[in-house]
Parts: structure tokens; C-alpha cells; sequence
């Protein structure tokens, strides 16, 4: 029996555990909707099928934009991955460690090369003001 | 400890000493007030206060009940744990802003009159912004700045309805506010104030604009305090007030939804703080003993399991530099410690048995069972499975197992302080998951209510575990988009080019026409007194007739104004104004 196969198996037992619980403990009136036998394993089932129906059949075509729909979140993202690259991580995280070398070589575009889309990855950080970050 | 001292002051003043201390001890020193506090609030007992006569009124600094203490407990408690996560973090400006902001809170839960309040809580509001701006990036200071303005807004409508209260009752005591005939306009005014910091929809958008883009140290400070504080106030000032079960509601689906399709984990848990404090304000509003006590303990566990879920989400950043699911991606093998740490805070979030929001979030729900309608219960119920399905199923399984990003993740190694902060945090949630009882003794009201009843059990283990199994079948279909979704906060990012265009611009093109021409007016007096003949020709455009002059002079050597005229005539100017404001004064 694999991983995936025992993980399954547990899961089932564990499912199969939560239905046996109805069978426990003194039977109550059904005066509200959850006194009905199985109605919080239906909840949950019939609950997660109707959030992720609304969310991303309703709410997303409606709501979705592009990252940079305000052009600030993917510049941000750039920005903060560019000092990781830069071993400046926490310059953009806020550990506040020592700035990075300033003259760290950027192999993978050496001079002259176009700065592209992937600009952000080649550890610009030293063009940043190295204080950022950092009080 | 300290007889009967504000529980901030000890903060505030290790702010101000931690500067003048080495760098490298600084961190260390961060932990000595939070130890300081916690001895300090064990020695305050219910009834101890502190007033102190300010003008024509008498402040209440130090009000010392049960619900103040559980409220102070708790946010003494994080900022010890939140210092250990930062004890690798050098930026003493967000050390010193923790503590500020860290201290606000408590010294606004223990304030026993409005005006106390507001002055902490507008500490609170700079000194958190600072914790986005220590981020560093363009955009994080961007965010600081949006999440200032919103709560200077609520602050000021908070101000606007003490002054309100205050000058109809004469009080400035902080107590329950009337709704009876639907509350006075100060009150309502007072609501919408904390009903901002409790992040009410639509006033919540700050929360997922700003803590996303804290530092990641900054973000578990911010997690614990601004909400949490509004929710105390509501409790105290608003306990029972309808509107508020369906704020409450609309808050707890309203956060849900958004996490399901947030792409960010800090974002995730952003709106996972607006859906969580949607429970507390919905027992809030429902207003019994149970109630009250579900949503002051569930304000207690969640900022211990949220303050874990930041911590765990922070260490991601740390050591890949990416928070977005669709860069990340089979962490576990790289990361397990942390996965494990996650879960718990997960589980505990999801109220699963044995994890602290088990013996909290439950204990609103049966309050709403008795006290409430079917619907109130049933969209509670749906709220806590959207819960468990993107902070508990979606966030973890796409970060730790979903597939791996085509290049690479590197994983830098985490600090050993992050490893003991998450320890801790861990073993709080299990340890009150499993023992409640001390979180019970210290609840406002006598706790009626035992979250290991069979009903409870069956409740958390078929609700969870099935919601599990929902995911597993569609999960393909729940994969994270790199998108982002519009929120309220559109409706003040988008006008921006247009309000900068029409009010903006407007405003700082007459400042800068003004300050030219008083430039221009200074430089044409002093060309005056230095050339006044020759200026005045200038201004009329015609020869002015000087009479007759010796070989080599000019008309402006000739009639230059010395210095000392031009003097004692300015000097005479000003003593003839203020000559005529003393006539003025005298005779009126």
C-alpha cells in the first residue's frame, strides 16, 4: 500500500468516524435545521460546493483584474524579489539586516545586456537607496 | 507589581530607551517590557484604577475589569511572542513603533474615559502605519499612507461623536452607549469610529491593502492589535445592538469569499481577519452573557492562532522572498517545520477539536443558537466552513504540495528566533485547544458552556472533515489565478488620477502662482531700493525727469534709498501696525 493509498484510507476511516458520531448520545427533537441527523456533514459538503460556486463562478468574473490592474502591485512584487535575488532579502521583508553589497556582479545579464522584464531578478537591489527598509 | 500604573507607560518608555541602547542588544531589550507587563497586569486586580484631573475634567487612565484584562492578557502575551519572532530584526524604528503600538492598545482597553481612548487610538493608527512603511517598497508606503487616511476618517468620526456625547451628557466616561429609539446621532458616530478599526464592511479594505504589505516581522504586530482593541470598545460600548449581528455576518461571508480567491497568503489571512472579527461582532450584537463571552474569547484565541498564521506565512516570505500561491509550490519537503506550525494555526482558526478556536468561535455559535434566528446560525455555520476551506485546504495544499514553480524555489534558512516564536505559538493553541479553562476563569461572565460536549464534537469533526473531502474533489477547479479582485478601497485608488487632476493640481498651482509672485514682488522691491528711478521708468514704460547730474553719475546712483531709510521705513510700518492693533484692542 502506497502513501497515497494509506492517506486515503485514513481519511476515509476518519469520514466514516464523523457519521458514526450521529450514533452516539441521546436523539434530540428536531426542532432547528442542525438537529436533523447528518446535517453538519451536508453543511459542510453542500457549504464548500456553494462558497467555491459563488466565489469563482460569481464574484471573480465580476471582480478579477490583473495583477497590475493598480500598476503598483506587480511593480511592488519585482521590487521585493529583486533585493531577495540581491541577498537583500530582508530589505523587503523588514529584518532590517545589513544592506547588501553594493557591487554584487549580475551574471545573468552581463554589460550591455537589455534589461528586460526579468530585470528585477538580476539583483538591482544595488541600484535601490540600500537605507530602505532599514530605520 | 507596580501598584496601580498604567499598564503603557512601561511600553512607552521602553521606546524611548531603547534607541540609546547598542544596536545589538536592542531586540533583546524589546522583550523586557513585555515581561515587565505580563508580572505587572498579574498584580492588577478588577476595580483598580487611576484618575487624573485634565482641565475642567477627570480622566480615567487605568480602569482595571474583566474585560479590559482579557483583552490586556492576551496583547501583553503576542507582544512577548511577536518580540521573539523579531529578535533577529535590526530596524529600530520598527521596534520602537511595536512598542508604541503595542502599548496604544493596551493603554486603549484599559482607558476608562473617551478622551483617553481616542488619544491612544490615534497613537495606534500612526504607530502601526509605520510597520507598512518599514516594508520599505514604494508601493508598502503607498498602502501606509491609505491605511492612515482611512483611520484618520475614523478617528475623526470618533472625535466627532465624543464631542457630540460629551456636550449632550456632560460625561466623558466610557461606558455602554443607550440604543434605546435607535441610539443618539453621537453614538452612532462613536460606532462608525470603531466600526472602522473592527474593519466593517465596506470600511475593511485597509486591512487587505495594508497587511499584505507590512514587514514580516511588522504583520504579526498588526494582526493582533487595531482590530481587536475595536472589537473590545464595541463589547464595551455597544453590547446588544441588532445592527450589529448582521454587520457581523456580512463581515464573516463577505472575508470568506475574498480569501477563496486572494492569490496572496498574507492576504489570504487579511480577510481571514475581517471574517474572523465578523464572529465577534456578530456575538457582540447578539448581546447575552454566552455571546459576549464567545466573542471576548474568540478575540483571544484568534489573536494568538492569527498571530501564529502570520508567523508561519511570514517565514514563507522570508525564506523565499514570494507570498503569491501561484509562485509557490511544494515547500514541504524544504520546509516541513513550518507546514506543521501552519496547520495548527489553520486547524485552530477552522475550530477543529482540540485546537484553541474549538473552545471560542463554538461558544458564538451556540450563543446564536439560543438567542438567535435559524439564518443567523446557518450563515454562521457557512462562514466557519469557508474558513477551513481557504485557510485551512486551498492555502496550504497550493503552497506546501501544490506543484512546484518551473524554476526552482531557493529557501533560505530561517533565523532560530522564528523556529522558538512558532514553537510558542504552537503550544499556546494546543495547550487551550485542550485546557480552557484558564482562558474561562478570566471571561467577563461564568462560562455555561462545554466546547467537549458530544454535540460540539460531532459538530466540528462532520463539518470540517466533510468540507475536506468537497475540496479534494474540486481543488483543480480552486486553483489560485494570478489576479487580483477589486474591493472597496477601488473606489478611493481609482478616482486618484482625477482627484489629483481636479483638486490637487488646482490647489498647488495657486500655491506655486502665489509663491512666484511673492518672489517676484521681493525681487522688484529690492531692485527698487538699489535702481528706483530706473525701476519706476521700467513700470511705466516712460523717462522719469531727475534734474541734472555731475559727469558719471546715474540716475540710479544718484537716487539709491540708503539702507538705513529703508529700514527705519519698515520699522515705522510694523510699530504703526501693532500701534493700531493695541488701539484696536483698547477701544473695543
Amino acid at each position: 500500500m502506497n502513501r497515497t493509498t494509506l492517506l486515503r484510507a485514513l481519511f476515509g476511516v476518519a469520514l466514516a468516524g464523523a457519521l458514526a458520531l450521529e450514533l452516539l448520545g441521546e436523539k434530540r427533537p428536531y426542532v432547528h435545521p442542525w438537529d436533523w441527523p447528518l446535517f453538519f456533514a451536508i453543511a459542510g459538503l453542500v457549504g464548500c460546493l456553494l462558497l467555491s460556486v459563488v466565489a469563482k463562478g460569481i464574484v471573480a468574473p465580476v471582480l478579477d483584474r490583473p495583477q497590475s490592474f493598480y500598476d503598483t502591485d506587480a511593480k511592488e512584487y519585482e521590487e521585493v524579489e529583486a533585493r531577495f535575488q540581491g541577498r537583500d532579502a530582508d530589505a523587503g521583508v523588514g529584518s532590517g539586516r545589513p544592506p547588501a553589497a553594493e557591487t554584487t556582479p549580475t551574471p545573468a545579464h552581463p554589460a550591455g545586456a537589455t534589461p528586460g522584464p526579468d530585470r528585477a531578478a538580476s539583483g538591482h537591489a544595488s541600484s535601490r537607496p540600500s537605507s530602505e527598509g532599514r530605520g | 507589581m507596580f501598584g496601580a500604573l498604567p499598564p503603557a507607560l512601561f511600553y512607552f518608555l521602553g521606546a524611548l530607551a531603547l534607541p540609546l541602547l547598542p544596536k545589538a542588544v536592542r531586540p533583546w531589550a524589546f522583550l523586557v517590557p513585555a515581561i515587565v507587563v505580563l508580572f505587572h497586569l498579574s498584580g492588577l486586580e478588577a476595580g483598580t484604577s487611576l484618575t487624573w484631573s485634565f482641565a475642567t475634567f477627570e480622566l480615567t487612565l487605568l480602569r482595571v475589569d474583566t474585560l479590559a484584562h482579557v483583552f490586556g492578557w492576551i496583547f501583553a502575551l503576542v507582544t512577548l511572542i511577536a518580540g521573539v519572532y523579531a529578535l533577529h530584526n535590526r530596524n529600530t524604528g520598527e521596534q520602537v513603533s511595536a512598542l508604541l503600538y503595542s502599548g496604544s492598545a493596551l493603554g486603549a482597553v484599559y482607558a476608562g474615559d473617551l478622551f483617553t481612548l481616542v488619544f491612544f487610538w490615534e497613537i495606534m493608527a500612526f504607530t502601526s502605519a509605520y510597520l507598512v512603511w518599514a516594508r520599505g517598497t514604494k508601493t508598502a508606503s503607498a498602502a501606509a499612507w491609505r491605511y492612515l487616511f482611512v483611520h484618520i476618517f475614523g478617528g475623526s468620526l470618533l472625535m466627532a461623536g465624543v464631542f457630540l456625547h460629551v456636550g449632550a451628557t456632560g460625561s466623558l466616561a466610557f461606558e455602554a452607549f443607550d440604543a434605546t429609539g435607535g441610539g443618539s446621532l453621537a453614538a452612532w458616530l462613536v460606532l462608525l469610529g470603531f466600526g472602522v478599526n473592527s474593519a466593517f464592511v465596506p470600511f475593511h479594505a485597509w486591512i487587505s491593502d495594508a497587511y499584505p504589505r507590512g514587514t514580516v516581522t511588522g504583520s504579526v504586530f498588526l494582526s493582533a492589535f487595531t482590530t481587536k482593541t475595536a472589537v473590545y470598545t464595541l463589547a464595551r460600548g455597544f453590547e446588544g445592538w441588532d445592527v450589529l449581528v448582521w454587520v457581523g455576518l456580512l463581515m464573516a461571508l463577505y472575508g470568506v469569499t475574498y480569501a477563496i480567491l486572494s492569490n496572496d497568503i498574507r492576504r489570504v489571512l487579511a480577510y481571514h481577519i475581517v471574517s474572523q472579527v465578523g464572529f465577534m461582532v456578530t456575538g457582540i450584537g447578539i448581546g447575552t452573557e454566552m455571546a459576549l463571552n464567545g466573542a471576548t474569547s474568540h478575540a483571544y484565541t484568534h489573536i494568538l492562532y492569527k498571530g501564529l498564521l502570520f508567523m508561519a506565512t511570514g517565514a514563507v516570505l522570508h525564506a523565499t522572498g514570494k507570498s503569491r500561491m501561484t509562485d509557490l509550490g511544494g515547500l514541504y519537503a524544504r520546509m516541513p517545520w513550518v507546514f506543521w506550525a501552519y496547520m495548527v494555526a489553520a486547524l485552530s482558526i477552522s475550530s477543529a477539536p482540540f485546537f484553541s478556536g474549538f473552545i471560542s468561535k463554538p461558544m458564538t455559535i451556540s450563543a446564536a443558537e439560543y438567542a438567535s434566528t435559524d439564518a443567523v446560525v446557518l450563515l454562521l455555520h457557512l462562514a466557519s466552513v469557508g474558513t477551513f476551506l481557504s485557510v485551512g485546504l486551498k492555502l496550504p495544499f497550493f503552497t506546501w504540495f501544490g506543484k512546484a514553480p518551473a524554476q526552482p524555489l531557493e529557501v533560505r534558512p530561517l533565523p532560530w528566533n522564528m523556529y522558538v516564536a512558532l514553537g510558542v505559538g504552537v503550544g499556546l493553541n494546543i495547550l487551550l485547544g485542550v485546557w480552557p479553562d484558564p482562558l474561562y476563569a478570566i471571561l467577563p461572565y461564568e462560562v455555561a458552556f462545554d466546547p467537549y460536549e458530544l454535540k460540539n464534537l460531532k459538530k466540528g469533526f462532520q463539518l470540517l472533515l466533510f468540507t475536506a473531502l468537497a475540496f479534494f474533489l474540486i481543488a483543480s477547479r480552486l486553483k489560485p489565478k494570478a489576479k487580483i479582485q477589486l474591493d472597496t478601497d477601488w473606489f478611493y485608488r481609482a478616482p486618484r488620477e482625477l482627484a489629483w487632476q481636479g483638486i490637487v493640481r488646482p490647489v498647488e498651482a495657486f500655491f506655486a502662482w502665489g509663491e512666484r509672485a511673492s518672489w517676484d514682488a521681493a525681487a522688484w522691491v529690492a531692485r527698487w531700493g538699489r535702481d528706483p528711478v530706473g525701476t519706476t521708468q521700467a513700470l511705466f514704460g516712460r523717462p522719469v525727469s531727475v534734474g541734472r547730474m555731475a559727469p558719471g553719475e546715474t540716475a540710479s546712483t544718484t537716487y539709491r534709498v540708503s539702507m538705513t531709510l529703508m529700514m527705519v521705513v519698515l520699522l515705522a510700518g510694523v510699530l504703526f501696525l501693532l500701534a493700531a492693533v493695541a488701539l484696536g484692542r483698547i477701544l473695543g
